[in-house]
């Protein structure tokens, strides 16, 4: 499933992404750390589209040892309880993915289930680059536990 | 495939809604996840009137000044795209500036499945113009 191009990288094809992106998820449902230190490119940039009081992370983070220290900080304040793949893309060295996941906080017992969008590029069989999206006021309001105070921003709404 | 997807974001980037109007299927499913209080056109749509009047609801309140497809992910009949946006919300003339991802599938050209992704808390606090109190 993989080969070598001219300049002596190893190029996937977008069936190997395809299966690394589910192994990847996999291992990350059950806590398989080792595989995701593996999968980490040393330079990996990673980019959450939520703010940190949601998930107790920087949403910006750059580096290998950064994102796993990052890892360890999440698996300190939650379990993952179910990580489900509901969609691949994958097209040369990109994967869009999205996930119904579920959290549990161990400090209050609290679920969280949310879905994340995320594209994903890999350069040699490492996980370079990700950018994951999710609706941020819904994960923060199960974060906190409580329905954030949001005024209705225009009349017309709930008129549609 | 890529054609039909780059045309639906560039008729959309332009706000020439009857050019995306061509390109929704009669039996569209439809979702903008994010809060409906802050965002009335949030919330899924079934069906091209529906979905029609979720954009129109979007262009009653916000102005599109640039929405710029950065990733383009193709795979047979689905199509990912991350965008950087810039609205301006007619009521307050603020900017919003953020990045979003959507997911299509089409059929003969036309979307058939759509799902959007923003980080609301992000906009909502652009949007209502100050940080939302979490204390």
């Amino acid at each position: 499933m993989t080969g070598d191009d001219r300049r002596g990288q190893h190029v996937m094809t977008p069936e190997a992404i395809r299966e690394l992106v589910y192994l990847s998820y996999q291992a990350y449902e059950h806590g398989e750390r080792s595989f995701l230190t593996d999968l980490l490119h040393d330079n990996v940039q990673f980019i959450m589209h939520c703010p940190p009081e949601a998930l107790p992370v920087p949403n910006r983070i750059c580096g290998k040892a950064a994102l796993l220290a990052a890892f360890k900080k999440i698996d300190e304040v939650v379990i993952v309880e179910r990580t489900e793949l509901q969609l691949v893309i994958v097209e040369n060295d990109w994967a869009s993915v999205i996930c119904d996941r579920t959290l549990r906080q161990r400090a209050s017992g609290r679920v969280m289930r949310y879905k994340v969008a995320a594209f994903q590029r890999y350069s040699n069989a490492r996980l370079i680059e990700y950018h994951g999206f999710t609706d941020s006021v819904d994960l923060m309001e199960q974060a906190i536990g409580r329905e954030l105070d949001l005024p209705n921003a225009f009349p017309s709404a709930g008129t549609g | 495939m890529r054609a039909a997807v780059r045309d639906i974001f560039d008729a959309y980037a332009k706000q020439d809604f009857g050019r995306v109007a061509a390109r929704i299927d009669d039996d569209i499913q439809w979702v903008i996840y994010g809060p409906r209080q802050v965002f009335p056109f949030t919330g899924p749509r079934a069906g091209k009137r529906a979905v029609l009047d979720a954009l129109a609801m979007i262009a009653k309140d916000y102005m599109i000044e640039s929405h710029i497809p950065k990733i383009m992910v193709v795979d047979g009949d689905r199509a990912a795209v991350l965008s950087e946006v810039i609205v301006r919300q007619r009521t307050s003339n603020r900017a919003l500036n953020f990045r979003i991802a959507n997911f299509l599938r089409l059929r003969n050209g036309k979307i058939v499945e759509f799902e959007e992704f923003v980080d609301t808390f992000d906009v909502t606090e652009q949007a209502l113009g100050r940080w939302i109190n979490l204390n």
